[in-house]
């Protein structure tokens, strides 16, 4: 019996049933190169469709309407602390979603809204430093304005903040929120310990990304001309010209935030307080940067820095309500 | 063969006899050397709580021995045999504490410049001699917690210790005082050494801590 050109008698897969013209059978190879290219083109629109991202021409706008640039801004699904040994683990304690920055800010998107580059080092791609919280605060709310969007602050300058119990802040304006506006924003620490851990896709890390600082992190160790070992010390750190580093060269935590340990350190919305410090002396800043010591980097590390403060490892990124 | 037990068994006493009483005191210390690079510093690690430091051309340095974790109860032992220099820098007990986060020095030595600041907290008698307080408050500069605005306690000797003498830092003592002259005070100490830390010009020094 002849075998050759015999129809297989396997049953034909999805792609032959609708590519096939009879029934299975496979009657032109150009012909299905054509049906293949449309199958795969209406998948790809039907998976698009249910994305909370509506493509409306070269712009992308989020749910609130605003301009959002899929490539610097993640959004991360909110929820109770997955990470098991977080500052807020195993309590009731639920994040809204939001979006953050997937770097920290940069020193050519600062220069872009601020006009000027304070930073200690200079490179477009760098985390830009040397901010202080209230410089911070300004640049978001002139970000949104340069992109249309509602300003989240309002700043007052005119007399000192009653709640700002520090001894050395020369400024000590008064920042209140605008609740609801879709302006950028600093992350408050919630958010920030749930996203640096990996919000709903935790490994439970101890740094952001990994266990291993150098691998996820810019650091003391790591950030100069040669690894440095032995315990903390500045005068080691200054003569290693220990610096900041472009931002998204280390390896990104779970939900794809690069650097969320070590570069620079960041700001966060709130009063710093423990049992020790009171609210209003300080603010928090999270995720350590190159100069202090690596613990600092931890991921449930609570720093804390004067709103003044200015320092040539203290940086931010920003956040947007979803 | 029962004389071998006995012999065995006066071994193990004579064993753990000794390792009652030859305790090496210095068996837990640990040896910091840090520098910014400037000026010539050659720094020598000797062996158990012996080191030895000379420098010159305008370097900045601390070298010593010491705890990574301090107390604030320790009581610590050294004799400087050779502490000289023609230029600034001290001989001390030199650490820092967290929450809140403070640099602390009691200073027993110095070159030409006796250390003080502005704020002066008054004056206390420990360890056979009279040291003055003094606080200050370093803004934006370098910390273990990064750029940091901290608070600095210092006890400065009033006299210079004698080179050469066994000389004791009872730190407990110096604690009390900075609590009671309203200096802050941390709860979570961090490295605490015996050290040198320099210096303008040129010097020597050669120090065992225990």
């Amino acid at each position: 019996m002849r075998r050759a050109g015999r129809l297989s008698s396997r049953r034909p897969s999805l792609f032959g049933s609708i590519c096939s013209s009879k029934g299975g059978r496979i009657v032109s190879k150009k012909k299905t190169l054509v049906c293949a290219v449309f199958v795969l083109v209406a998948a790809a629109v039907a998976v698009g469709g249910c994305s909370s991202v509506q493509v409306s021409g070269a712009e992308q706008t989020d749910r609130t309407g605003g301009k959002l640039l899929s490539d610097q801004m993640v959004l991360v699904e909110g929820g109770t602390f997955k990470h098991k040994r977080s500052n807020y683990s195993g309590g009731e304690v639920a994040v809204q979603d939001f979006y953050i920055g997937k770097y920290e800010v940069t020193q050519k998107e600062w220069t872009a809204v601020m006009g000027s580059n304070p930073s200690k080092f200079r490179g477009d791609n760098l985390p830009v430093d040397s901010v202080s919280w209230y410089e911070a605060i300004e640049y978001c709310n002139r970000r949104s304005l340069m992109e249309g969007l509602e300003p989240y602050y309002n700043i007052d300058k005119s007399q000192a903040d009653p709640d700002n119990k520090s001894e050395i802040d020369p400024l000590k304006w008064i920042v209140t929120i605008n609740e609801g506006a879709n302006g950028y924003r600093l992350p408050t620490e919630l958010e920030w310990e749930y996203a640096a851990s990996g919000g709903q896709k935790s490994k439970g890390y101890k740094y952001s990304g990994g266990n291993k600082p150098d691998d996820v992190s810019w650091n003391w160790r790591n950030a100069g001309n040669r690894y440095l070992k032995g315990g903390w010390s500045w005068q080691s750190i200054e003569n290693n010209e220990n610096r900041t580093r472009p931002v998204g060269r280390k390896k990104a935590n779970e939900l794809g935030l690069y650097d969320m340990s070590g570069n620079v350190r960041e700001w966060c919305w709130d009063w710093y307080e423990d049992q020790m410090v009171e609210s209003g002396m300080f603010r928090v800043v999270r995720g350590g940067g190159w100069l202090g010591d690596v613990h600092t980097l931890e991921i449930k590390f609570r720093g804390m820095f004067d709103a003044s403060g200015v320092g040539p490892d203290q940086g931010f990124r920003v956040a947007r309500n979803a | 063969m029962r004389w071998r037990k006995r012999m065995a068994a006066a071994l193990a006493a004579v064993a753990l006899l000794y390792g009652l009483f030859a305790v090496n005191a210095s068996a837990d210390l640990n040896w910091y050397f840090w520098t910014n690079g400037n000026g010539n510093v050659n720094a020598v690690n000797g062996p158990d709580g012996q080191y030895s430091v000379d420098w010159s051309g305008n370097a900045l340095f601390i070298a010593g021995k010491g705890w990574q974790i301090g107390s604030p109860g320790r009581v610590i032992h050294y004799t400087a045999s050779d502490f000289q220099t023609d230029g600034s820098a001290f001989l001390l007990v030199y650490g820092w504490m967290r929450n809140p986060l403070v640099e602390y020095r009691v200073v027993e030595n110095w070159g030409n410049w006796r250390p003080v600041t502005a704020d002066y907290r008054g004056s206390v008698y420990i360890d056979g001699a009279w040291y003055d307080l003094y606080h200050a408050l370093r803004f934006n500069a370098p910390s273990p917690e990064g750029t940091q605005t901290f608070q600095q306690n210092w006890s400065v000797r009033q006299t210079k210790r004698p080179i050469g003498s066994r000389s004791t830092v009872t730190l407990e003592a110096h604690v009390k005082a900075w609590e009671d002259a309203g200096m802050p005070l941390g709860n979570n100490w961090l490295h605490q050494i015996l050290a040198v830390e320099g210096g303008s010009a040129a010097g020597q020094a050669s120090v065992t801590v225990w």
